[in-house]
């Protein structure tokens, strides 16, 4: 009686791994079937993309990390030519990587008494007109004497040192040539255009 | 040029007439009639000097740029005894002896009082000078001034030809010909003469140059 209990057990665990090594080819052939699957379905994907979008060259990831690395030398390359070029406006270039927004924009804080003074300064026509002679670069009393022959040297005198109070325009020490600053010129540019606005405003 | 090497003559001298020690098209430093002179030797040459007296400095610390000129001249008088390395030959011809009632007239009770002050800047300005501690090397032609504008700060000035090298406290200025850097406490300004950088210095709210 014992010795047939321990035959059949023998038996049930002979069953038990031919079983389990059965379900293990099964499952082998089943991966083997759904990789086929897969690279059929990419197949087919792939020439219904040729279809829709013409010939489609899969670059795979390497050339795609080499393109990102390209692309990132390219970006420090104009990184570092920015800092070294032009400069526009008050607020200075402001260089942004990445997926930070290019340019803030916040509300324009306005300097109110500041601000009033510079709007003084330029509300006159004479030191508009000194300006804009300033524009084309460093000038002496005489020179711009010269050019704004209808203002006596005193005026001429009085009018640049209220340019020179607010900042718009600064007079060297050593040479004595006055020279338009970059609020000048802003505010100068300003004038323009404010009233480029305003006459366009009035033909309308 | 070690500073060891340097030491002050015993010979005051003083200025015999309005002079200016150094002059371009971009700074003047000047010093009045009677200020007091006193030589800086090495290896028995006489090397600068030091001065005691009224004077001033104009520096046109400007940088010009297509959008505008950046930076305020410096302009301050200058009443405490300060140091000049360079130019000996041309300053040399405008000075003459001091006399004593020369001293006195500068508030120094004898020559020894005076060699002391200036003792004391030459030291601070070789020994502690952030700039000059270990070597000072303005080289023969050009010149270099140290003036003081607090007891522990020294303002420093040197030129050569158009090369202009400027630190004070609160204003560095590099030019030469059409080329400056200038830092204040409003703006820092690169200009190659072709391209120019100016953005705003720290802790400042407004681009107010």
């Amino acid at each position: 009686m014992h010795i047939e209990l321990k035959t059949t057990n023998v038996e049930l665990w002979r069953l038990k791994i031919e079983l389990s090594e059965d379900i293990k080819e099964e499952m082998k052939k089943l991966k083997e079937e759904m990789a086929g699957l897969k690279e059929q379905l990419g197949e087919m994907l792939e020439k219904e993309r040729e279809r829709r979008h013409g010939i489609h060259i899969d670059v795979g990831n390497h050339v795609h990390d080499y393109v990102e690395d390209v692309m990132e030398g390219v970006a420090e390359g104009i990184h570092g030519e920015l800092e070294k070029c032009i400069f526009i406006g008050p607020r200075g270039v402001k260089i942004t990587r990445g997926e930070q927004s290019f340019r803030e924009e916040k509300e324009t804080q306005v300097n109110f008494p500041k601000a009033a003074e510079a709007m003084s300064a330029l509300g006159q026509e004479h030191r508009l007109r000194i300006l804009k002679e300033l524009m084309s670069g460093g000038k002496y009393i005489n020179e711009l004497q010269e050019k704004l022959s209808e203002i006596t040297t005193s005026t001429l005198s009085s009018h640049l040192k209220v340019l020179e109070e607010v900042g718009l325009v600064v007079q060297e020490k050593v040479r004595g040539r006055y020279l338009i600053t970059m609020p000048g010129r802003v505010a100068y540019k300003m004038a323009g255009r404010v009233t480029r606005f305003i006459e366009g405003g009035n033909r309308e | 040029m070690m500073w060891q090497n340097y030491h002050l003559d015993n010979a005051i001298s003083k200025a015999g007439e309005d002079t200016k020690l150094w002059q371009t098209e971009k700074g003047i430093v000047e010093i009045e009639k009677n200020t007091l002179a006193i030589p800086v030797i090495m290896n028995d040459q006489v090397k600068g000097y030091i001065f005691d007296g009224h004077g001033k400095l104009l520096l046109d610390t400007i940088v010009e740029t297509k959008e505008g000129a950046v930076g305020k001249p410096v302009e301050k008088e200058i009443h405490a005894p300060f140091v000049m390395l360079g130019n000996v030959e041309m300053t040399g011809r405008n000075l003459k002896p001091a006399s004593s009632e020369d001293l006195a007239e500068a508030s120094y009770a004898d020559r020894l009082g005076f060699m002391a002050k200036a003792e004391e800047l030459l030291d601070r300005f070789f020994k502690n000078g952030r700039i000059h501690s270990r070597r000072c090397s303005y080289g023969d032609e050009g010149i270099l001034f140290a003036f003081q504008n607090q007891p522990d700060n020294l303002d420093i000035l040197l030129a050569k030809d158009t090369k202009i090298v400027y630190k004070a406290m609160d204003t560095v200025f590099i030019s030469d010909k059409n080329r400056a850097v200038l830092k204040s406490c409003e703006v820092v300004c690169v200009s190659s003469g072709k391209s120019v950088v100016v953005k705003r210095a720290k802790g400042c709210s407004m681009l107010c140059c």
